[in-house]
């Protein structure tokens, strides 16, 4: 579903959303108090303001982890959403660049960096005296190829808008009822995966892409944008509104310029536009 | 280059030719990489862009990207 399509829901689906919604409240006085695993993206944000709403500030600690291989522009939406809603948030640093298993970038690289994370916030909850550590994954993401998914039920990491069967589509139409500037923000996997797998992970092609993607985003692109690393070559992904208009040469070339300044020497525009997880494809993990 | 990608590539190459559509083709992983020779890049519509997609898939690339 696009996001104009969130606006003209149906009375149906939104009964059906707040169906879900009301489970989640049930699972998370169930368990309470939580601690989350908190990125500021569209299902943490989600998750942590419902549960900030239902089990009051005691019950909820949002928790960053901060690696170098998110975006600065995640970490100041996530503590922007906190501190809005009244989520209790903490931030600690996680160094998962410096396991070279997860460096190497292999295709279970996720499952290197969430094994870092829930190592670091189980303590803690531990500490603190909370049940149950969460995160936001949601039941769309159930069927997809997540090795970090792994990581988390290793350590008995709850996925809570999983279990009540909460899909993104409903999260983005349930967090725009509450005004919450994440519900039409696109995906934001992290930046190693603009790199592919084998791909050496380091924190300057990580800084690179980052640059590259802010650069397209100064010039005005929204929705979803990728910039793949290939060594010299940024390949630019760009949702279907956009990718028409910026094949045009002039604005092409506006493009090649801002991800040049940013560091790459050449730039191509992919002629099929974003698609999450195009890397897998590329490695064969998914279909084409 | 792996063998199959360098077929990739001449089959890629051989049917822009005979469609003279005027690209260089470089193989990024299983990313075709066309580059305009000349005025080439100009004013790509929206079936040229499928086509090039659908050439590239049909030569064996998972994707197709072109160079600006």
């Amino acid at each position: 579903m696009s996001l104009p399509d969130v606006a003209e829901h149906d009375a149906e689906s939104r009964a059906q959303a707040l169906g879900k919604e009301e489970e989640l409240r049930h699972w998370l006085r169930a368990h309470a108090p939580v601690l989350i695993g908190y990125s500021g993206g569209v299902d943490s944000a989600y998750l942590a303001v419902v549960a900030r709403e239902t089990l009051g500030e005691a019950g909820v600690l949002a928790v960053i982890g901060r690696s170098p291989s998110y975006p600065d522009v995640q970490w100041e939406m996530a503590r922007r959403v906190a501190h809005r809603f009244g989520v209790p948030l903490i931030e600690i640093d996680t160094d998962e660049l410096s396991d070279p298993r997860y460096a190497a970038n292999p295709t279970n690289r996720c499952y290197f960096c969430k094994s870092v994370l829930w190592d670091s916030l189980r303590p803690l909850a531990a500490s603190r005296g909370f049940s149950v550590v969460v995160d936001g994954t949601n039941a769309d993401d159930v069927g997809e190829y997540r090795p970090g998914k792994g990581a988390a039920a290793e350590r008995g990491v709850a996925s809570p808008l999983a279990e009540v069967g909460l899909t993104k589509d409903e999260i983005r139409l349930l967090s725009r009822a509450r005004d919450m500037p994440t519900w039409s923000q696109p995906s934001s996997p992290c930046l190693s995966s603009r790199l592919p797998y084998g791909t050496a992970v380091t924190p300057e092609r990580l800084r690179l892409v980052e640059r590259a993607e802010s650069a397209l985003r100064s010039l005005g692109i929204t929705g979803d944008v990728r910039v793949r690393y290939h060594d010299d070559l940024a390949r630019v992904e760009l949702s279907a509104a956009e990718l028409q208009t910026w094949l045009e040469p002039a604005r092409a070339t506006t493009l090649a310029a801002a991800v040049r300044a940013a560091g790459f020497a050449r730039v191509a525009i992919d002629l099929r536009g974003f698609r999450s997880g195009s890397l897998n494809v590329l490695s064969g993990i998914t279909p084409a | 280059m792996p063998a199959d990608t360098a077929d990739n590539l001449a089959v890629l190459t051989r049917r822009l030719h005979e469609l003279a559509l005027d690209y260089d083709v470089e193989a990024r992983g299983g990313v075709a990489i066309l580059t305009p020779r000349g005025q080439g890049a100009a004013n790509l519509e929206v079936s040229a862009r499928r086509l090039l997609v659908q050439l590239a898939r049909d030569a064996g690339f998972a994707n197709v990207a072109l160079e600006v």
